[in-house]
């Protein structure tokens, strides 16, 4: 069966350029003559001299709004494609393009600048707060990871243009990482540099904060198999989000006091403590920051 | 000098983020000043501060998607700094490897998707058609090839540091990596492949950048010069001093923030502060813009990108970093292919050599140095052995490292807090060190292309494809990306004569 060629633009806000890598990487797989085959790129500022908004099929969108400017753009998108992605974590949840969040806009600029008196003079206005892509703009498929894993982008375009059934499943970093799960005594809390990993327990098991079983796997699992503890830069899993008194602390801590011999409330306050690296990437999203439990600003200060 | 007009060159593509440029017209109609205007900010010295130090090396990598490993080395080595901690020599062979694949990736993407379009295809190629896409159909063998080049630095990156984009496996104390023989086996297949590609690579580009360097002759620059050289002298990317020459060739005479003279050329990267400014764009030309726009304007006319000077004895001066400004300061070259190629060079183009475009063929020879290295280091036997030592005594105080990011020095500064957080953070990445050279370079090339029989559009690509040279990557240097697209305004006498969406 033949479809007809769909065409895709794709513009960037705050973010990094990886996701743009990310689509040049299908090379990797041998699979970037397809997709530049299969799809017709109106617009992709980092390889194109499109500067207009042409209509398409479907836009892609990689990174959090962070300025008036990128506010516009994410409308412009909008206006000219028919379905939008919004493509990597920044996008999708805000990332860590969003962990300016427990900041106002005079911090920043005071601390990049080191002083008030030097911050430059007509630049562009910045918002108040970092925040995800579907803040301003209506999004019709969440593609988070940071940024995701090839196998998972021709699934979203398979998806949502040619109207396949997406075989991408909403599970956690655990699903993939062979670690096991079990129970020990450990009853000290590590920092990733701490002590040496058995190269086999799961990490929660062995005493050190991974939160690959609270991030959808968009990612195959690389850091945790590799003994580096889960950051959640894929974001967070559907049970998280959609719980309202489920939190990635009490969730981890849950798990974690039923693995070890630790107290639930010592490791909820160590991860409080800890906060800003544990949230960085999804404290922008309402998701996260409008749950009732969910406190950084408090927790930061102490 | 009062200010008449104002050219906007608005929004560029074809760069690794978001600006636009602004072109200032003299009473005489003389280009005055031409700025590039970096549109957003991330702030990461304020988000990273009170994060974890042990996790800095994943957090940074997200500062930019075309350097991540550059990022994580840099922090890496940062943390090590602070703890005295030397890595084993496997990890560190592998970590140069790692650099090798990232360079691979950034300077062959720059050499045929981004930057290559402006040198490999005909003058009268439209705007619609120069692309990597257009490249695809007029020169499939080329451009194919020089996309699996890039892709299989992708590979090394991938196999080595767990992710090709934002890779997690460098660490502090050495890298979460086990080399099988299996994929060493695999990864030796790669690296040839890679030299195999680089070899025909540079033997096609060179015709074209030789002619671009050519039609773009005025288009230069005596700096300094900075770099970073192993200790006999030769180009490193992962581990060396730093070195500054001046416009000559001879070490640069630095001064300390102390006063202290320093002509030796060389620095340790912890110095770097007591050597190098950074500066906002404040100053005479945000005076004479503000005169001319007006207190309460709306226009865009600043950044939020900083430049850096360099402090010597003639004052405050501006140095160039990048693939050029390497092999400027290099000696030679330690791999055999790549040391002809830099040897042809020099004797065509002289040493040191101040062309612009110039920065491409330092580009294309580099990845010819980073495909043959990397091959060296992967049929290396020591790259086999211990790479991690566990760190037992993590203290408070000051970190500081570097490496040669593809688009130039890179550090990341850190002051480390007793409870392991950190405090406080300074990023000094490539772009922002040629932030001035860009301008310049901008001017320069608005003075030469503003030719009557140009249009408009035509004088714009024309600037962006010296800018180009650069390979400016703004996410890293605001720490910041944003959106593409390119708009001038004219205006006279304090009037929008002019508005050209291109």
């Amino acid at each position: 069966m033949t479809h007809p060629r769909y065409s895709i633009s794709t513009d960037w806000l705050s973010g990094c350029g990886g996701c743009e890598v990310a689509i040049v990487d299908l090379d990797i797989e041998g699979k970037l003559a397809k997709f530049l085959n299969d799809y017709d790129l109106v617009r992709c500022p980092v390889l194109m001299d499109t500067k207009e908004y042409p209509k398409a099929n479907l836009g892609i969108i990689t990174g959090a709004i962070r300025s008036k400017h990128d506010r516009e753009s994410a409308k412009a998108m909008r206006e000219s494609c028919d379905k939008l992605i919004a493509f990597g974590t920044c996008a999708a949840y805000g990332g860590i393009s969003g962990a300016g969040y427990v900041h106002s806009k005079e911090e920043i600029l005071n601390a990049v600048f080191q002083g008030k008196e030097n911050i430059p003079k007509g630049i562009p206005e910045m918002e108040q707060s970092p925040k995800p892509a579907d803040e301003e703009v209506k999004i019709d498929l969440y593609l988070p990871g940071c940024p995701p894993h090839p196998a998972y982008i021709f699934d979203a375009l398979n998806n949502l243009l040619k109207e396949q059934p997406s075989t991408s499943r909403p599970m956690p970093v655990c699903s993939t990482c062979r670690r096991i799960m079990k129970k020990t005594e450990v009853s000290v809390l590590k920092k990733y540099l701490d002590g040496t990993d058995d190269g086999k327990t799961c990490l929660l098991s062995q005493g050190y904060l991974c939160l690959g079983s609270l991030t959808m796997d968009r990612c195959k699992a690389p850091c945790p198999q590799r003994g580096i503890p889960c950051i959640g830069c894929g974001g967070p899993t559907l049970q998280i989000i959609l719980e309202p008194n489920r939190d990635l602390r009490t969730e981890l801590a849950e798990r974690m006091s039923r693995l070890t011999n630790m107290e639930k409330e010592k490791i909820v306050h160590e991860i409080e403590a800890s906060a800003k690296t544990h949230y960085a990437y999804t404290m922008s999203s309402q998701m996260i920051n409008r749950k009732q439990t969910f406190n950084i600003k408090k927790w930061i200060q102490q | 000098m009062e200010i008449k007009k104002l050219t906007k060159l608005d929004i560029v593509t074809r760069i690794e983020g978001n600006a636009k440029v602004t072109i200032a017209l003299n009473d005489q109609g003389e280009a005055e000043y031409a700025t590039l205007h970096v549109l957003e900010l991330r702030g990461f010295e304020k988000i990273m501060e009170g994060m974890e130090a042990d996790k800095m090396p994943l957090i940074t990598a997200r500062i930019c998607g075309i350097c991540p490993v550059s990022h994580q080395l840099a922090s890496v080595k940062a943390l090590e700094h602070a703890y005295g901690i030397e890595p084993p020599k496997a990890a560190k062979m592998l970590r140069e490897l790692m650099t090798m694949g990232q360079c691979i990736n950034s300077h062959g993407l720059h050499l045929v998707a981004i930057g290559g379009p402006d040198f490999l295809m005909d003058e009268h190629t439209t705007r619609l058609e120069r692309n990597i896409n257009g490249l695809l159909r007029i020169r499939p063998d080329l451009a194919k090839r020089g996309l699996r080049l890039r892709a299989l630095g992708q590979i090394i990156t991938e196999e080595i540091g767990g992710r090709s984009i934002h890779p997690i496996a460098a660490t502090v104390g050495g890298i979460k990596f086990i080399c099988t023989t299996e994929l060493r086996e695999k990864l030796k297949e790669i690296c040839q492949e890679a030299f195999d590609l680089a070899k025909f690579l540079i033997k096609e580009i060179k015709g074209p950048i030789c002619k671009f360097i050519e039609n773009t002759s005025e288009i230069k620059m005596e700096t300094l010069y900075m770099g970073t050289v192993d200790e006999d002298d030769a180009l490193n990317l992962y581990n060396g001093r730093l070195k500054v020459i001046d416009a000559n060739g001879k070490p640069a005479n630095l001064v300390s923030r102390s006063g202290e003279t320093n002509s030796s050329g060389y620095l340790d990267c912890s110095q770097y502060d007591d050597y190098i400014i950074e500066k906002n764009l404040n100053g005479v030309y945000i005076e004479d813009i503000e005169k001319y726009l007006g207190k309460d304007t709306k226009e865009i006319y600043g950044s939020y990108m900083k430049g850096t000077y360099l402090r010597t004895t003639k004052g405050e001066e501006i140095y160039r970093v990048n693939s050029l400004a390497r092999l400027n300061c290099a000696t030679k070259i330690k791999t055999k292919e790549a040391q002809k190629e830099f040897e042809e060079f020099k004797n065509n183009y002289g040493k040191p050599c101040h062309k612009t475009a110039l920065f491409y063929y330092a580009r294309a020879i580099e990845l010819l140095y980073a495909c043959e290295r990397a091959l060296e280091l992967i049929l290396d036997d020591a790259i086999i052995g211990d790479n991690f030592i566990p760190v037992v005594n993590r203290t408070a105080g000051r970190g500081v490292g570097h490496v040669e990011a593809p688009r130039g020095t890179l550090i990341h500064d850190y002051r480390i807090g007793e409870n392991q957080t950190i405090e406080k953070v300074n990023l000094l990445v490539a772009t922002q060190q040629n932030y001035s050279a860009i301008n310049m370079t901008m001017l320069q090339a608005y003075k030469k292309f503003r030719i009557d029989n140009l249009s408009d559009e035509q004088i714009g690509d024309k600037v962006e494809s010296c800018l180009r040279c650069y390979d400016p990557c703004l996410s890293c240097a605001t720490h910041a990306v944003g959106k593409s697209g390119l708009e001038i305004f004219i205006t006279k006498e304090n009037r929008l004569v002019r508005h050209i969406r291109l």
